[in-house]
């Protein structure tokens, strides 16, 4: 039973202690959307360009405020790290990105470990829930979730074979016309073998080793990260996911 | 109480191979006083009926929400002046304004000195096309006029010689059957029942009237695109169509969208335009 958080707004729980937030359904006006689920990493050793990673993720709204979809889009972004309680927190649920105040970004800051794993179950668990409800209602939805870090996991519950069965779960059950999923490594040209592994553990459908964490780095994914949500959202109706865009970054 | 409505219409796959446009309209309105939605079917060998189906769908809502008429027979009068204005003022013909009048409405009441002082619904059918309406207790009742040889008396034909030239053509004898009228009821916690009355040139001509009680929760109006989808009885279809998620918003595009997705998933889907329009009244609602 969702519980009322003000008039547009409802939080759903999730498996395991988790919860997310999505705009209260019965209030949404189009006939179909594309869900966006953005985690970006704020352990510790982001902490060096954390206004550029935020700077990234507002880049990547502000794009998608000018797609011609951008009326049917949903999105929600949150934090991974060990010091969050439940290693995740979200900053905004699954709402239109007129609703979206971009300040709510600033708040972030970076320390602890990472929970890479719970960030991409919550994530992908949080995705799935809200597109049933959705699709209950005959909306029409798919989904894109980029998960964004700096490194492997430290700590989490869930493993990749969890997030495997979640990612299956919505294209089996037929809630979701098509679901993309991201891992984009960061600064992270260390472990990006591991990044990898994990990537085919889990069943993502792309890895992507952004380099550096410089300016036009950061600049470059903003815009695979917009271009991509604009793919997925003009592949609805389609029946299948959109043509993965090429990260030339 | 409270009133929703919208509208959703799609091309059949006939139509779209054949690079024809789709010749089905909706359209849904509330005003102070009520609500109508319509929809018009454009007869496919005709001139530019999808033109034509657009502009008698609009006037209908608009002879009833603007200028009050909640009487079928106002009504019509009032569409057959605006539809002759609309026709000539884009310098269309006749062939193009071969289109179906099918609407449905809801009158909230208090319009003082009316039939409809209190809340009352009306659904009519002019042409060829269906009805339906669902009870607060959940009684479906679908009605559905149809023409033999798929002939109907399009609003078009109002002039006297295009009136006596479709008589010519249908026999010439008024009292000769040429339709008939089905009427389905189910659901409700009461048996199902059909009826089908075979109706003379004359009655058919004046279209179909049913007024609904005034504890309705959902009134429809179909095109005949429901009758053609490949695989369905028109009473699924109808039924499946009325089967809303939610009343919100674009419930119908919505229950619309999800209907072509099944039939098309299953090989099925409309052969012809199909066209749908619903009001929804929340009678708990303040």
């Amino acid at each position: 039973m969702p519980r009322l958080d003000g008039a547009d707004v409802e939080t759903h729980a999730l498996g395991g202690n988790f919860s997310f937030t999505g705009a209260r359904i019965g209030g949404l006006g189009a006939t179909e959307y594309t869900l966006v689920d953005i985690a970006v990493d704020m352990s510790g050793s982001v902490s060096p360009f954390r206004s550029e990673l935020i700077s990234m993720i507002e880049t990547a709204i502000d794009a998608c405020r000018k797609s011609p979809r951008s009326d049917n889009l949903l999105v929600r972004v949150s934090a991974f790290s060990t010091h969050y309680p439940k290693s995740v927190s979200e900053l905004h649920g699954y709402i239109p990105l007129g609703e979206i105040d971009n300040a709510v970004y600033q708040g972030l800051r970076a320390y602890g470990a990472t929970p890479l794993y719970d960030a991409c179950y919550v994530s992908i668990g949080a995705l799935n829930a809200y597109a049933k409800m959705l699709c209950d209602q005959d909306y029409l939805v798919n989904g894109i979730t980029f998960i964004i870090t700096d490194g492997e996991n430290t700590e989490s519950g869930a493993t990749p074979t969890m997030i495997r069965k979640e990612i299956e779960r919505g294209t089996v059950e037929e809630f979701l016309e098509s679901h993309v999923s991201v891992l984009i490594g960061i600064n992270a040209t260390n472990c990006a073998q591991a990044l990898a592994s994990f990537k085919a553990d889990a069943g993502i459908t792309q890895f992507i080793d952004a380099g550096d964490a410089n300016k036009g780095n950061l600049a470059k994914l903003a815009a695979f990260v917009s271009q991509s949500i604009s793919s997925t959202s003009q592949a609805l109706g389609t029946g299948g996911p959109s043509q993965s865009i090429a990260a030339v970054i | 109480m409270r009133i929703t409505a919208d509208h959703a219409f799609h091309i059949g796959s006939q139509h779209l191979r054949s690079g024809m446009p789709c010749q089905d309209y909706a359209v849904s309105r509330s005003s102070g006083y009520g609500t109508c939605v319509a929809v018009s079917d454009g007869c496919s060998s005709g001139g530019k009926t999808d033109v034509g189906a657009r502009i008698v769908a609009l006037n209908s809502v608009a002879s009833v929400l603007n200028e009050w008429n909640f009487d079928e027979d106002d009504v019509d009068a009032d569409c057959d002046e605006k539809d002759s204005i609309a026709m000539d003022r884009l310098g269309l013909c006749q062939s193009d304004m071969l289109a179906t009048r099918i609407y449905a409405l809801v009158s909230k009441g208090g319009l003082a000195n009316s039939r409809f002082a209190r809340p009352n619904g009306v659904l009519h059918v002019k042409g060829d096309g269906v009805v339906a309406s669902i009870s607060r207790e959940g009684r479906l009742v679908m009605v559905r006029l149809d023409w033999d040889q798929n002939m109907p008396f399009y609003p078009a034909y109002k002039g006297p010689q295009s009136k006596q030239q479709f008589i010519d053509a249908q026999s010439g004898d008024l009292t000769r059957s040429v339709a008939s009228i089905h009427w389905h009821r189910s659901g409700g916690g009461e048996d199902s029942s059909e009826t089908l009355e075979r109706v003379s040139l004359e009655k058919a001509m004046g279209g179909f009237t049913y007024r609904t009680a005034a504890d309705d929760t959902f009134l429809a109006a179909f095109s005949d695109g429901v009758t053609q989808v490949d695989g369905m009885d028109w009473r699924d279809v109808v039924a499946e169509l009325l089967s809303f998620k939610s009343t919100e918003g674009d419930f119908v595009k919505r229950r619309m969208n999800r209907f072509l997705k099944d039939c098309l998933a299953h090989g099925k889907g409309p052969v012809d335009d199909i066209s749908m329009a619903c009001i929804h009244i929340d009678h708990e609602a303040e």
